[in-house]
């Protein structure tokens, strides 16, 4: 085993998949980090099972996707059963020419193992040391100082940065003495793995009060290998430890699988308990120590926002990282880190808490009106909202200080200033190809021209903007002109900055690129 | 209404149910209910609701 450096760039705390990602997004950029992870390997058990389009765009761009895509199970939407009735069927937004299906099931430690390979294919640039855990911290102003404990023994090593991704218990929030601030709720769910073969079509299912398991609440995921998820939750009088004990699952579990059909002999993988909780740290940036993922927040699994949000916080956190280690932004510019991505967090809480509020009632009120609403969803489809899980979505950064202008018409707020970049299908001279292909390491200005592309544009690339010419012919599907706010003909054209991250940062009509440099210029930033 | 207002309401309802206790949560429903039906266009669409979830409630066993 090498020993390890006595400096490095960044020191990423935890090497679950939220650092490794924030590792291989660094990377990207030429940054060269250091992933310390205090288990001796990938987690064990499933864990977070659901990727949404958005996490499969970033594990894209680091160089997972391939890996993702071959093992992990698509789906588009899900049913809810009021005891042997279905009272709700929705479906995700999903189209035939989308590049990643809405969500795909995959247990965590594959996530983490694909993540792992795409950084051992830079092994100049990123290193993950298993075994080693953080002891201590001690931020100055010039750099963090922080003690380590591998294999080797004990050794202090020094950081420019340091990214706390060390999950809910935090070594690195605890040494600075930060407090999650928010609320936890009682409902308990018993979260169990088992494999077993089945043909059913990969779902999100849920039961309420099913013959099954008479009161309970149970949810149903496929995962690859023939593992199924099942969570159901306690009544408020079982004992925690009990409740975890096989004799205790199994005949729950069994009396489920055979309520729905599914006769296949099968096995118990993996057990765990799970309460919602929805806490945040109020900022994710302290001096030279940044926090993401579950370091930075918890919130509740119903909605699968929890890892979801995690690599959100790895996209937005790593260019910014880069560009003001490179000298191409002040460290004013990690501020914004914060502010977006505690606004995500906060957000993602609130549509947590509800669906929190449905699957695990808190009280009286919130028992008496479910079970209203499932009664009601029988005969009334506009109830039937209420059941939706309401899924994990990106969150968009309407008042980030780093939105800037959006000057002239658009016939769409899809792509305003602090939104995702949607996506659209392009044609390309080597064959069709995905818009969020070319988000990820470089600023972006996408140009819808009339005709040819004017050369101040082009231009922009030595500016370290990379151009991307929409021409109409390459909008092949109108994808790009609808989306992006341009009614299609000839005639309107415009500039559209677009964030490493993939999120829209200005847009101008017409074709001056002097805005577009302008805006970045305002922000204090030098791609 | 929309599905975000839906949800709002319910959340609302929920949060008030909880302040006036259990006790007299019969009756606040009560009053936000007949509150809707004043305010229905139509009597027939209520006493379609009523008859509804009358006949739902009748045909669950009544120990659950």
């Amino acid at each position: 085993m090498l020993p390890l450096p006595d400096e490095v760039p960044v020191l990423v705390a935890g090497g679950g998949p939220v650092g490794l990602t924030v590792a291989a997004l660094l990377a990207r950029q030429g940054v060269a980090s250091l992933v310390a992870e205090a288990d001796e390997g990938h987690c064990s058990g499933s864990r977070a099972i659901c990727i949404s389009r958005r996490s499969q765009e970033i594990l894209a761009t680091v160089g997972a996707g391939e890996a993702l895509a071959a093992k992990a199970l698509p789906w588009t939407g899900g049913r809810s059963y009021w005891r042997d009735r279905e009272v709700l069927h929705f479906q995700m937004p999903s189209e035939p020419l989308q590049r990643f299906a809405p969500m795909v099931n995959i247990q965590q430690y594959h996530v983490e193992a694909f993540v792992h390979a795409a950084l051992q294919r830079v092994p100049q640039l990123a290193r993950v040391a298993f075994s080693t855990r953080v002891l201590r911290v001690q931020p100055g102003d010039d750099g963090v100082q922080v003690e380590v404990e591998g294999p080797a023994g004990r050794q202090q090593l020094r950081c420019d940065y340091l990214v706390a991704c060390d999950g809910g218990r935090s070594t690195v929030r605890e040494q600075l003495g930060l407090q999650f601030e928010g609320t936890q709720y009682e409902g308990r769910y018993v979260i169990v793995d088992i494999v077993q073969k089945t043909r059913r079509p990969v779902e999100r299912l849920a039961w309420f009060d099913p013959p099954s398991n008479p009161g309970s609440t149970l949810l149903m995921h496929r995962q690859p290998d023939d593992v199924w998820r099942i969570d159901y939750q306690l009544r408020d009088d079982e004992d925690a430890q009990e409740a975890l004990e096989p004799r205790n699952i199994l005949p729950r579990v069994e009396s489920h699988l055979r309520m729905i059909g599914e006769t296949e002999p099968w096995q118990l993988l993996w057990a765990s308990m799970y309460n919602a909780k929805c806490l945040t740290l109020p900022s994710y940036r302290h001096g030279r120590v940044l926090f993401a993922g579950d370091a930075a927040h918890l919130v509740p699994i119903f909605g699968v926002r929890g890892l979801n949000s995690g690599l959100d916080d790895a996209a937005n956190l790593a260019w910014k990282l880069a560009l003001v280690l490179e000298g191409g932004a002040t460290p004013v510019l990690l501020d914004s880190y914060s502010s977006e991505r505690v606004q995500a967090a906060r957000e993602n809480i609130a549509y947590g808490a509800k669906s929190t509020e449905f699957m695990a009632p808190p009280d009286f009120a919130f028992r008496l009106m479910r079970e209203a609403t499932l009664r009601l969803a029988l005969d009334e489809p506009a109830v039937r909202s209420l059941i939706n899980p309401r899924q994990s979505a990106p969150i968009a950064y309407t008042r980030s200080p780093l939105n800037g202008p959006e000057e002239g018409a658009w016939s769409s707020a899809q792509a305003a200033p602090g939104q995702p970049a949607p996506d659209a299908l392009l044609r390309g001279a080597h064959g069709d190809f995905h818009l969020s292909q070319c988000f990820g390491t470089d600023f972006t200005c996408l140009v819808f021209g009339d005709g040819s592309l004017p050369r101040a544009v082009a231009e922009l690339a030595a500016h370290g903007i990379a151009v991307l010419d929409i021409a109409p012919e390459a909008d092949a599907h109108g994808q790009a002109r609808l989306r992006y706010g341009l009614p299609g003909g000839l005639g309107p054209t415009a500039l559209v900055l677009v964030r490493p991250d993939g999120y829209v940062m200005g847009r101008w009509r017409g074709l001056d690129p002097a805005p577009v440099l302008a805006c970045l210029r305002a922000k204090g930033i030098e791609p | 209404m929309t599905d975000a207002e839906l949800d709002r309401s319910y959340s609302a309802l929920c949060q008030a149910l909880g302040e006036v206790g259990a006790h007299r949560s019969e009756l606040l429903l009560a009053m936000v209910a007949l509150g809707l039906i004043a305010r229905s266009e139509r009597a027939d669409e209520v006493l379609a609701l009523v008859q509804r979830a009358r006949e739902r409630l009748l045909e669950e066993p009544a120990s659950r």
